[in-house]
């Protein structure tokens, strides 16, 4: 029987340490975590602020440099692959959205920088936004925007270059507890009706249930073995 | 009653001071090229721009400031990056010493840089001595900390994760600078590089020693015109030319500092800055490369030869300075002039926190109705014309009108108290701009809190904005004095010979003939630019993140 590397991405036994402040002791941040988040699925990571999770999400970007362990893709080891060229997506708790652009260029930035053709970007834009329900919004600032449209044009701008992997750090924690609800639900639907491979940080277990098909805690650094 | 009575003497000292000591000397002067014989008269304006030497002026002044800006810029973005956004041991004292080159006197710098291009110099053999390249270097010198203060100013407070998301999008580490960064920060680059532009265009001192007559600019040209050949019509027009330039100059500016931080992403101070790594080398490299070759040469050349004369090492140089020099060269010994210096500057720099602090007082109240509100913005831009308008205009005008003023039979002239107010006016708009940030940004419901719970207005500005103010004020005060002692636009056009100060003593001292000569000059630099050193590093101490920039 020959081993079949899996499709999808590979946390195995990573750690992060962040160096300590004047001389105090480095804390580990994440220790000796391992998941496996299988192509096309949605898995959740559950805990409270501070337990590493997000850290986690930052190492598998590539934000954070690992102390230990490895992270494949569809088995491709990616130690020596910079963030850039991870072919990956990350929504922000609060966007992040580059207040100098508007909608449009947000949302195309990724397409200008993976070589896309022009009217090909155009059209992409477009689609994007009837998925996320802000059609004809492509000339707005994003200063005008309300924090669940930002949301919105922050996943849309992630989801453009078709990204192997989408991370998602808190997307929704900082919007109202209605409009989280409400676009909890259309998360799921996006993600599901493209087929996107997706991590879902959040300390929300209602919101994590919604939308991941696993649901998996963090405590302390440390996963939390299912019961 | 007597608050009304308090805050009118609030406003009218300041703006009388102003008034009488700075706009009108520089109407003055502006009517003086517009008349002749009480009409008006254009011929002036025919005569002077009908000589190519004004064009070759107008072309040099240019010429520099923008050579010098883009300088300043390119090497100031490195700096402001290492210095704002990367956490290391010694941070804080980089900091600080990135300052001093900025505030030390023009004349020092001057014949720092002669010392190290000039005959037998270290870099003589690249002949750069009374040339283009040794001016701009020079006032890239100065500059280099204008840019990385105002730009780090802003980079601090950039949140990263803009950048990041950029990175995740498939942008390289350049691409994602050049798309994100840079937009991000181009309202603090222009309104550093506009202010830039602004200094080196009104540079004098570092001309006069540097330049020669092949290289001299509007200002220096004005000077000649005045004090060389008398042509008091030429330099008048001449100053009115500068003053279009400078205006155009401090509009662009102040333009540019009105839409900074519209639309920006910022985040605390503390989660910005990084420990430094690898892809932080070539920043690091530069800015220590830029900062030893910039700052550290040309100083340490300085100190080097001032240690050095005809009997071989030792502090000849510095004993001569009880002398008045080879063939009594001087009207006095060097000490004599740093005690002057010292005397005009401490009177200067109680003159200018008075009216700074006053002007504050006034700039930092937010009143309701709209005709006061427009009154205190006019009143700021008023009291910053003096930061761009040249110190040779001030000197110049000072000197047309404050022969018999209002008809007194004084001649303020000859009393030697215009210098302390020339140099204090010309300190007035750096006071402004350290202090009133840190004031404007008290919350006013403090003072609300503070007037409820039975505080009188006296009270609230004890009790509330002092407290607060008081390590800028400090700042500000170090600030003033530096720049009263090492000024010498002004100055030169009002000195008496019996109470030279230090800057005009140096100048003098190595235009004159011997070796004894511009050994003393190279040793009264050193002091004087340790003096200044010594005073700035103190004033730093008491700069936190609040403070404005100069």
């Amino acid at each position: 029987m020959s081993r079949s590397t899996p499709k999808g991405l590979e946390v195995i036994d990573v750690s992060v340490t962040y160096p300590g402040e004047r001389g105090a002791q480095p804390v580990a941040a994440v220790r000796g975590v391992s998941l496996h988040v299988p192509q096309g699925s949605t898995v959740a990571l559950l805990g409270p602020s501070g337990c590493g999770k997000s850290t986690l999400l930052r190492a598998v970007t590539g934000l954070e440099s690992l102390a230990g362990g490895l992270i494949r893709f569809d088995g491709q080891d990616l130690a020596d692959v910079p963030v850039h060229r991870r072919d990956f997506g990350l929504v922000f708790q609060d966007g992040q959205l580059f207040a100098h652009r508007d909608v449009a260029g947000n949302i195309d930035y990724g397409l200008v920088m993976h070589h896309v053709p022009r009217a090909e970007r155009v059209q992409r834009v477009t689609e994007l936004l009837r998925l996320v329900g802000l059609e004809g919004y492509e000339s707005r600032s994003v200063a005008t925007l309300s924090g669940g449209q930002r949301q919105r044009v922050a996943l849309a701008r992630a989801l453009a270059p078709r990204p192997r992997l989408l991370l998602l750090d808190e997307p929704l924690s900082a919007l109202d507890r209605d409009l989280r609800e409400r676009l909890s639900h259309d998360l799921r639907n996006i993600l599901r009706s493209t087929g996107t491979t997706a991590l879902y940080v959040t300390h929300d277990h209602g919101e994590a249930s919604v939308v991941a098909e696993r649901v998996l805690t963090m405590s302390e650094g440390q996963l939390v073995p299912t019961t | 009653m007597l608050p009304v009575l308090g805050w009118t003497s609030t406003v009218l000292i300041p703006l009388a001071f102003i008034g009488i000591f700075f706009a009108w000397p520089v109407v003055t002067l502006i009517v003086r090229g517009f008349t002749a014989d009480g009409a008006v008269d254009l011929t002036g304006f025919a005569d002077v721009f009908s000589r190519t030497s004004t064009w070759r002026v107008i072309g040099q002044t240019l010429l520099q400031a923008t050579l010098g800006t883009v300088g300043a810029v390119i090497l100031g973005l490195p700096g402001a990056y290492v210095v704002s956004r990367l956490r290391f041991r010694g941070r804080a004292a980089l900091r600080a010493w990135i300052t001093v080159p900025f505030v030390l006197p023009t004349v020092v710098v001057g014949v720092a840089f002669r010392s190290l291009l000039g005959e037998g110099g270290p870099l003589a053999f690249l002949d750069w001595d009374q040339t283009l390249p040794a001016v701009v270097w020079a006032l890239v010198f100065f500059n280099y900390a204008v840019v990385v203060r105002t730009v780090g100013a802003l980079w601090e407070r950039l949140d990263p994760r803009p950048v990041q998301a950029a990175r995740v999008l498939g942008a390289s580490p350049l691409r994602a600078f050049v798309t994100v960064t840079l937009p991000q920060l181009r309202p603090a680059i222009a309104a550093a590089a506009s202010l830039v532009f602004l200094f080196c265009s009104t540079a004098f001192g570092i001309v006069m020693v540097l330049g020669g007559r092949r290289f001299a600019n509007l200002e220096a040209e004005i000077y000649r015109q005045t004090t060389q050949l008398l042509d008091l019509r030429a330099a008048a027009v001449l100053s009115i030319a500068q003053l279009v330039i400078v205006s155009i100059a401090l509009y662009v500016s102040s333009r540019l500092r009105t839409r900074r931080e519209t639309a920006l992403n910022l985040a605390a101070v503390a989660t910005t800055s990084r420990r430094i790594q690898r892809a932080d080398l070539p920043a690091v490299i530069v800015t220590g490369a830029t900062i030893t070759v910039l700052h550290v040469l040309p100083l340490a050349s300085l100190v080097a030869r001032s240690l050095r004369d005809a009997q071989g090492w030792g502090f000849g140089n510095y004993t001569a300075l009880a002398t008045q020099g080879s063939r009594d060269a001087l009207t006095s010994t060097v000490w004599e002039a740093l005690a002057t210096s010292v005397r005009l500057a401490l009177a200067a720099t109680v003159i200018a926190m008075i009216i700074g602090l006053l002007l504050v007082t006034v700039l930092s109240r937010r009143p309701g109705k709209p005709l006061a509100r427009r009154g205190i913005a006019t009143i700021d831009g008023f009291v910053m014309l003096p930061l761009g308008v040249s110190a040779v205009t001030v000197g110049f005008g000072l000197l047309l009108t404050m022969y018999q003023p209002f008809g007194w039979d004084i001649d303020l002239r000859s009393s030697g108290v215009l210098i302390p107010i020339a140099q204090a006016v010309v300190a007035v708009p750096l006071v402004i701009r350290l202090v009133l940030p840190v004031v404007r940004a008290i919350d006013p419901r403090l003072r609300h809190a503070a007037a409820v719970l039975g505080a009188s207005p006296v009270r609230v500005l004890a009790t509330v904005d002092w407290p607060i103010a008081a390590r800028s004020v400090g700042l500000a005060t170090g600030f003033a004095m530096a720049a009263s002692l090492g000024e010498f636009g002004a100055t030169s056009f009002l000195v008496r010979p019996d109470s030279v100060t230090m800057p005009v003593i140096i100048f003098q001292l190595i235009g004159r003939q011997g070796a004894q000569n511009y050994g003393m000059a190279l040793a009264a630099a050193v002091v004087l630019g340790l003096v200044t050193t010594i005073i700035i590093m103190a004033a730093e101490r008491l700069r936190d993140a609040g403070a404005g920039e100069f």
